[in-house]
């Protein structure tokens, strides 16, 4: 009898992911809470506010389908080297996390249609003179690891940079403050936020290392939930939406979002 | 976009200091217990116990904890358990202090000398009140140092809960760090909160020292009776 217990509740761990599997949406409307991992050290995109309660464009988008679906948000705090774990071991629904979509990427997870497009740029204090992406040789460049900073800086630097790796933005802009490093690849947004934030350093974006379209992540051959997210991003964009958020957040809303 | 920092954040800083508190009492006292097994299957004698406390001793000392608190969270998710960052660090922080605290132990009570144990059982006493009454009260003190200075470590460890999403002391700092974009003030007062929680088990250390002082001298005093 017990040994037959035993296989029943070997069974039934077989059993209850496969009924689980149909598709995500079902199950956040019924739960009645929409699970999305955000960043909360990651300015603009997630940041706590003076009130101490999660902010910034990727907390706003996360409202704005928790109240497109009819449910409550749950966000749970992610840091970006988790973004990919979280989905594939079920413990968030959706990622929105200044998540730049990749193809190495989607080879884990999918990707929705882009939800903003930010640039990598490579900011640094004026004395040092950085015109394209070849005087990065010779220079220490700091980035923030596992974020798209750190892919394109990896992925595009010559050879001969020293790519130095910070936990989150506030240390990649620190080392550059405190002089560790000469130079820092960063989104447009926060490069100029720091820039403005330290006036006496001179900071200076130097230039335009890549274009980052980014999008909401969720788990692959969930097709219902894809179509669901896509569909919310087109109308949200449609009925303007999140045009104000992109204004209050990066200072200017983008002309179009691209589709594929 | 960004805040000053100001006395909020240091509340907010407060707050989850508490959870780093909270966590290090729950792998403290789950330490304790698992240590305590740990320890009494490396002296038992009996082989199977001994092997595999000493098993569980190398994976969990011979991995680093970042890795440990990895997979008893995500790790635990694909197996289909589904549990939350508390948790998956307390099971992690739990298992880790546990084979610390039972390889100190485990030392502390194999360095009380064996003719010790011999003369008891001479004496007709059984294992049991051997282990009880000889062996651990004297093994207690010089076990004490160590004890309380992994404690200190244990606590400060809690930090790398960090990576699995739980809000305790590091994290918020990491938070407010990226509001306000001020680290350096930041990490400061979280430094600050770590010293005022680790300063007095530092204290609790020294005076539990001074007291295996006393002792030492009342055990070399009634020896030289005995002799």
């Amino acid at each position: 009898m017990k040994r037959f217990a035993l296989l029943l509740a070997l069974a039934w761990a077989f059993i209850a992911p496969a009924a689980h599997a149909q598709s995500t949406l079902d199950d956040i409307i019924k739960r009645g809470t929409l699970i999305v991992g955000i960043s909360l050290g990651t300015p603009p995109y997630g940041i706590t506010n003076a009130q101490m309660e999660p902010d910034g464009y990727d907390v706003g988008l996360a409202k704005l389908l928790a109240r497109d679906l009819g449910v409550k948000l749950q966000i749970v705090d992610t840091v970006a080297a988790n973004r990919i774990p979280s989905l594939t071991s079920n413990k968030v629904d959706i990622v929105i996390s200044s998540f730049s979509i990749t193809s190495e990427r989607a080879k884990a997870i999918a990707f929705t249609d882009t939800v903003y497009v930010d640039q990598q740029v490579a900011v640094s204090p004026e004395a040092v003179k950085l015109t394209k992406l070849a005087d990065l040789k010779g220079k220490r460049v700091g980035v923030t690891r596992a974020s798209t900073n750190d892919i394109v800086a990896t992925r595009l630097a010559p050879e001969g940079t020293v790519i130095q790796r910070y936990d989150d933005d506030a240390s990649t802009s620190q080392a550059m403050l405190a002089g560790q490093v000469d130079a820092i690849v960063t989104s447009r947004a926060l490069a100029v936020a720091i820039r403005d934030r330290n006036p006496a350093m001179k900071l200076t974006v130097q230039f335009v290392v890549s274009q980052a379209p980014m999008a909401i992540g969720l788990r692959r051959g969930d097709a219902d939930l894809l179509h669901w997210l896509n569909t919310a991003i087109f109308m949200l964009w449609t009925n303007r939406d999140l045009q104000p958020l992109q204004e209050k957040w990066f200072g200017a809303a983008l002309d179009d979002l691209p589709r594929y | 976009m960004f805040q000053t920092f100001n006395a909020n954040h240091v509340m907010f800083l407060a707050a989850a200091a508490e959870w780093t508190v909270a966590l290090s009492a729950i792998a403290l006292l789950g330490g304790f217990l698992g240590g305590a097994a740990l320890a009494w299957m490396r002296i038992s004698g009996l082989r199977w116990a001994s092997g595999f406390a000493q098993g569980f001793v190398y994976v969990v000392q011979g991995t680093p904890l970042l890795v440990q608190l990895f997979l008893a969270y995500f790790g635990a998710a694909f197996a289909g358990l589904d549990v939350p960052p508390l948790a998956a660090a307390a099971v992690a922080l739990t298992l880790y202090a546990s084979a610390f605290f039972g390889e100190m132990w485990r030392g502390a009570l194999t360095a009380v000398p064996r003719g010790q144990r011999d003369a008891a059982r001479a004496l007709g006493l059984r294992e049991g009140p051997i282990l009880r009454k000889i062996v651990i009260p004297q093994a207690i003190l010089p076990a004490i140092p160590p004890t309380i200075g992994f404690v200190v470590h244990l606590v400060k460890n809690t930090a790398l809960a960090s990576v699995i999403g739980f809000r305790e002391l590091t994290r918020a700092g990491q938070l407010v760090a990226n509001a306000t974009f001020e680290p350096l003030p930041v990490f400061l007062t979280v430094a600050g909160f770590y010293f005022l929680l680790c300063y007095p088990l530092s204290l609790l250390a020294q005076w539990l020292e001074g007291r295996m002082q006393i002792g030492v001298k009342i055990n070399t005093k009634n020896e030289g009776v005995l002799q």
